[in-house]
């Protein structure tokens, strides 16, 4: 018995025998034939709409017929994406169309998308309920739910995307963060107090997709090292949730500085394998970044027409702010500070995405809130720290 | 999902966690036959779940508390005693563990039940069945920054106690 690696793969060696499985196998299968599952199986809980046709007994032929709408009708499946809770054509909406797209989400990645756009309808549905002073507790309640059911399951795809592609699954949840706090500056600005609890909602997900950002960090740290001591470091980074500060202490390292003292030494020391792979993935993150960065300057043009001059100025602002983010990003990516520039890139899609969210709002309903929001984005950047290295990073 | 999504589901969730989830109750019980019997009731009861209609989110984390359940209700009803008592007692799960294995895993389950049974707990199904502190922390209802200091302590003691038995 050599370390304690050796005896956790020594239990790994216990399985079930061809008899044992075989037993297993046709016990089970008595059991199921004895307990077989009903033929006409209601929507579970992630298909079902809270205001569906389908709550009123007639879930199969309700759900064939909106097949038949949906095929026959032609316009209607694109009608009902415009619909909101008690609309009639939101079942269409939640049950058909987006189910759709579901089933077209094939690898992990395109699930985590399909399920972070869900559940930022929901969210946009919620506002414009709150809008049109529509939003009962009924429906509140249930967007609430579905939000829930799809935020989780982004986790869950990233976390998944984590153990392969620790820097997809980065820009998945930085997206996906962007997004709630987007939403949950247009939620705080309807200043209702119907959207509160939905607010609430939307921080408690911040706060696990955050996490589960850093634990993707820690992954990219793990991904090309497979000895006994990478699970160790990634059970005591994992600890290091609650104090990120300290999780990004740790993650510096990986540009080889021991102190804060030996920042520029890093640059001349020869490339190791940490600082390659941080070079490729700062290398990812800086496409990304410039892809959210040239996306959100055409979403802008397309927009701009129906902004006020005075939110013209705060997004132009804003826009200047990121590109010269990314120009320093990619300043340290050549100096040979991969890993900051890894957050620095990450900073700028994070502010991007945020951005697209408030412009792909729609203006007309909300446009003085919107007004507000953009002040805010302004107001959070002014405040941001002195753009040192370090302090850039503690945000993690 | 259909009738027969959910039965392709059970089907590769059988697959899948069968191997483990013997291990695991085996970990816990030291016999192959009521480990069997406790992974077969798991499985049912995971049946049971799809036929209720109810929405299955992380199957391998539901799997793993239904068995959790089932070996402390196996425990219950075996000893007059609480668990607790137990615990306290210094008695711990598996640690009359009969020679249906080899030596080598004996002596790796003697090493690990040293370790308190929360940190073996985590320890276990960190590194052994390979779940994510969020899983464990789903499976034994604590939170995931717990469970990741029960990991890491429960590594640093089992570390100590391989040091500590090779110096002697």
């Amino acid at each position: 018995m050599k370390n304690e690696q050796d005896i956790l793969n020594t239990l790994k060696n216990v399985t079930l025998t061809a008899e044992e499985r075989s037993l297993l196998h046709t016990r089970l299968g008595e059991y199921r034939a004895l307990k077989p599952l009903p033929e006409n199986v209601t929507l579970p809980g992630r298909m079902r709409s809270p205001f569906s046709v389908f709550d009123f007994g007639r879930s199969m032929p309700a759900l064939a017929s909106f097949f038949i709408l949906v095929f026959v009708g032609g316009g209607v499946a694109q009608a009902a994406e415009r619909a909101v809770p008690g609309d009639l054509l939101y079942p269409v909406k939640t049950a058909v169309n987006e189910e759709v797209r579901v089933a077209f989400a094939g690898s992990p990645e395109a699930q985590a998308d399909v399920e972070a756009w869900r559940a930022e309808r929901r969210l946009e549905e919620a506002q414009q309920l709150a809008v049109k002073e529509s939003l009962t507790e009924e429906r509140k309640d249930r967007l609430e739910e579905n939000f829930d059911a799809h935020a989780l399951r982004v986790e869950e795809r990233i976390a998944l995307i984590s153990e392969n592609d620790p820097v997809l699954a980065t820009e998945l949840a930085s997206r996906f963060e962007a997004s709630l706090t987007a939403h949950e500056a247009i939620l705080a600005s309807l200043e209702t107090e119907k959207t509160e609890s939905v607010k609430e909602k939307v921080r408690s997900r911040l706060a696990k997709i955050g996490e589960a950002k850093r634990y993707a960090s820690v992954s990219l740290r793990k991904s090309s090292d497979d000895s006994p001591n990478t699970r160790m470091f990634a059970a005591e980074v994992s600890l290091k949730t609650a104090a990120p500060e300290v999780e990004v202490a740790q993650f510096s390292l990986m540009a080889e500085t021991d102190s804060e003292d030996d920042v520029s030494a890093s640059a001349t020391l020869p490339p190791t394998e940490d600082t390659t792979r941080y070079a490729a993935a700062a290398e990812r993150m800086r496409s990304a970044a410039k892809d959210a960065l040239e996306k959100t300057g055409k979403i802008y043009q397309e927009k701009r027409a129906v902004l006020s001059s005075e939110q013209q100025r705060r997004v132009e602002l804003q826009l200047a702010t990121a590109r010269d983010r990314f120009s320093e990003a990619e300043r340290m990516l050549q100096d040979g500070f991969s890993s900051e520039a890894f957050f620095e890139f990450e900073r700028v899609l994070f502010s991007m995405n945020t951005l697209n969210v408030l412009l792909n709002n729609d203006t007309s309903r909300i446009d003085p809130p919107r007004l507000r929001i953009i002040e805010i984005e302004e107001t959070h950047d002014d405040n941001d720290e002195p753009e040192t290295y370090e302090n850039e990073e503690s945000r993690f | 999902m259909q009738k027969h999504a959910k039965e392709t589901s059970f089907e590769s969730w059988h697959h899948e966690y069968a191997d483990g989830l013997f291990r695991f109750c085996f970990s816990k019980t030291s016999s192959r036959d009521v480990a069997l019997d406790l992974t077969q009731e798991t499985f049912m009861r995971v049946w049971d779940t799809l036929h209720s209609g109810k929405h299955i989110e992380n199957p391998r984390a539901l799997i793993y508390t239904i068995a959790r359940n089932l070996i402390i209700d196996h425990y219950r009803k075996k000893k007059p005693d609480s668990l607790d008592v137990l615990h306290d007692a210094g008695i711990e799960f598996g640690e009359k563990a009969q020679a249906e294995n080899s030596t080598a895993y004996n002596d790796a389950l003697r090493v690990i039940n040293t370790l308190p049974e929360v940190y073996r707990e985590a320890v276990y199904l960190r590194y052994v069945e390979e779940l994510k502190p969020r899983e464990i922390a789903e499976i034994t209802g604590e939170t995931v920054n717990v469970i990741s200091v029960r990991i890491t302590r429960g590594m640093q003691e089992l570390r100590a106690r391989i040091e500590g038995k090779t110096k002697t």
